[in-house]
């Protein structure tokens, strides 16, 4: 069980925060109680896996592929609680290949690059979204199905490597 | 006989009160309805004029190119209003957000002869049936058209669109850089507006519908 996979979850996201407004308030203290030990639990597996694992996922999702492409593009939110850092790699099973692109559009033109790596500032973030950089996924081994959750599993220059959940959504989500 | 001169003082002030909310309301509804009729002005969300040009542009007009069912495709043969732009399905993002969001503007826009063209700048992978095949993902009428690559190459050029095949190393094989406009055409073929591949849903139906 990966902590770092457990908060990008944003079905899970969502109860998280519900805890830790039980947590403040009070009201129902056995249960409460009960989680936040298995919170700092947690906590302390994901500290004793790699202590300098600084950077967090979030909001990670996938678009549906459009039959009969193969590739499709994931999306992503780094924040990095760390020193300067970069994305290097990403791996998806379903995919033969994931690549990292840069997109820039300039006087309206999309130009689209493969790049070596991702930056993220110390402090900063690095958002991965539609009609911006993305991570390209080639070779589908299948059909992607809009809800359901795959895993990628990201590469840091940092050394840290973290698996996380992405949504499938729709052609149009964001 | 002082608290009803009082109470009458107070009905007067709120009934001067009401009536001068109902002139001001008045006159906020009178002003919006005149700056809702002035003909033609159609605003962007940034503030752009979104009115439709009274002539056609100096580019685009008429050519034939093979459509997604191995048809030749005639532009001004189709006698509907199209929105009309350069593409290929290996592009993973810009390329199914850009139809996704045109599939919403049909769904805003109910019933419609409006039609999508999808021209592939990517001759050499795009086959009509790969290109039905993608286009039917979406809830919409669309038209995929190919050619050769001088026949593609030329409506590029005739609309003052660009592409480049870029070999660089990466596993898609090549990857096209590739324009980004969104070209409104009138019924005559003439190109009225350029879009650009950010405006909103809003913004295209404001232009979409002096079509």
């Amino acid at each position: 069980m990966d902590i770092w996979s457990q908060e990008e979850d944003p079905s899970r996201g969502s109860a998280a925060n519900k805890r830790n407004n039980g947590m403040v308030k009070f009201s129902s203290f056995g249960p409460v109680f009960c989680l936040m030990i298995v919170w700092i639990q947690v906590g302390i597996w994901g500290c004793g896996e790699s202590s300098s694992r600084r950077v967090i996922v979030e909001d990670v999702w996938v678009r549906e592929n459009i039959p009969p492409q193969k590739i499709t593009a994931g999306y992503l939110v780094l924040r990095n609680e760390g020193e300067m850092t970069a994305l290097v790699s990403a791996r998806a099973d379903v995919a033969e290949v994931t690549e990292l692109h840069v997109m820039t559009a300039r006087e309206n033109v999309m130009q689209m690059r493969k790049a070596d790596g991702i930056t993220i500032a110390a402090g900063g973030m690095a958002t991965l979204q539609p009609g911006g950089n993305h991570l390209m996924m080639i070779g589908l081994k299948r059909d992607l199905v809009p809800g359901e959750v795959i895993d990628l599993t990201l590469g840091f220059q940092n050394g840290q490597t973290t698996t996380v959940r992405a949504v499938v959504k729709k052609v149009g989500g964001s | 006989m002082e608290d009803a001169s009082r109470n009458q003082r107070g009905l007067r002030a709120i009934f001067r009160l009401e009536t001068w909310r109902l002139v001001t309301g008045l006159f906020c509804i009178l002003c919006m309805a005149f700056w809702g009729c002035q003909p033609g002005q159609q605003v962007s969300d940034d503030g752009r004029d979104l009115t439709l040009e009274k002539e056609p542009l100096p580019i685009g007009g008429d050519f034939t190119l093979t459509d997604h069912n191995g048809m030749p495709f005639r532009l001004v043969d189709q006698n509907r209003p199209v929105l009309l732009f350069f593409g290929y399905t290996t592009c993973p993002d810009f390329c199914p957000q850009t139809l996704a969001r045109l599939a919403q503007v049909y769904f805003e826009l109910g019933e419609s002869d409006l039609l999508t063209v999808f021209v592939s700048v990517d001759p050499g992978r795009d086959t009509p049936e790969n290109l039905k095949m993608y286009l039917s993902h979406f809830d919409m009428p669309a038209v995929g058209l190919t050619g050769g690559e001088a026949a593609v190459n030329k409506v590029v050029e005739q609309y003052a669109g660009f592409y480049e095949r870029r070999d660089e190393a990466s596993a898609a094989g090549y990857l096209i850089d590739h324009s980004l406009y969104i070209y409104a055409v009138d019924r005559t073929g003439g190109v009225r507006f350029l879009l650009r591949s950010t405006d909103s849903v809003k913004n295209i139906l404001k232009v979409v519908r002096q079509l």
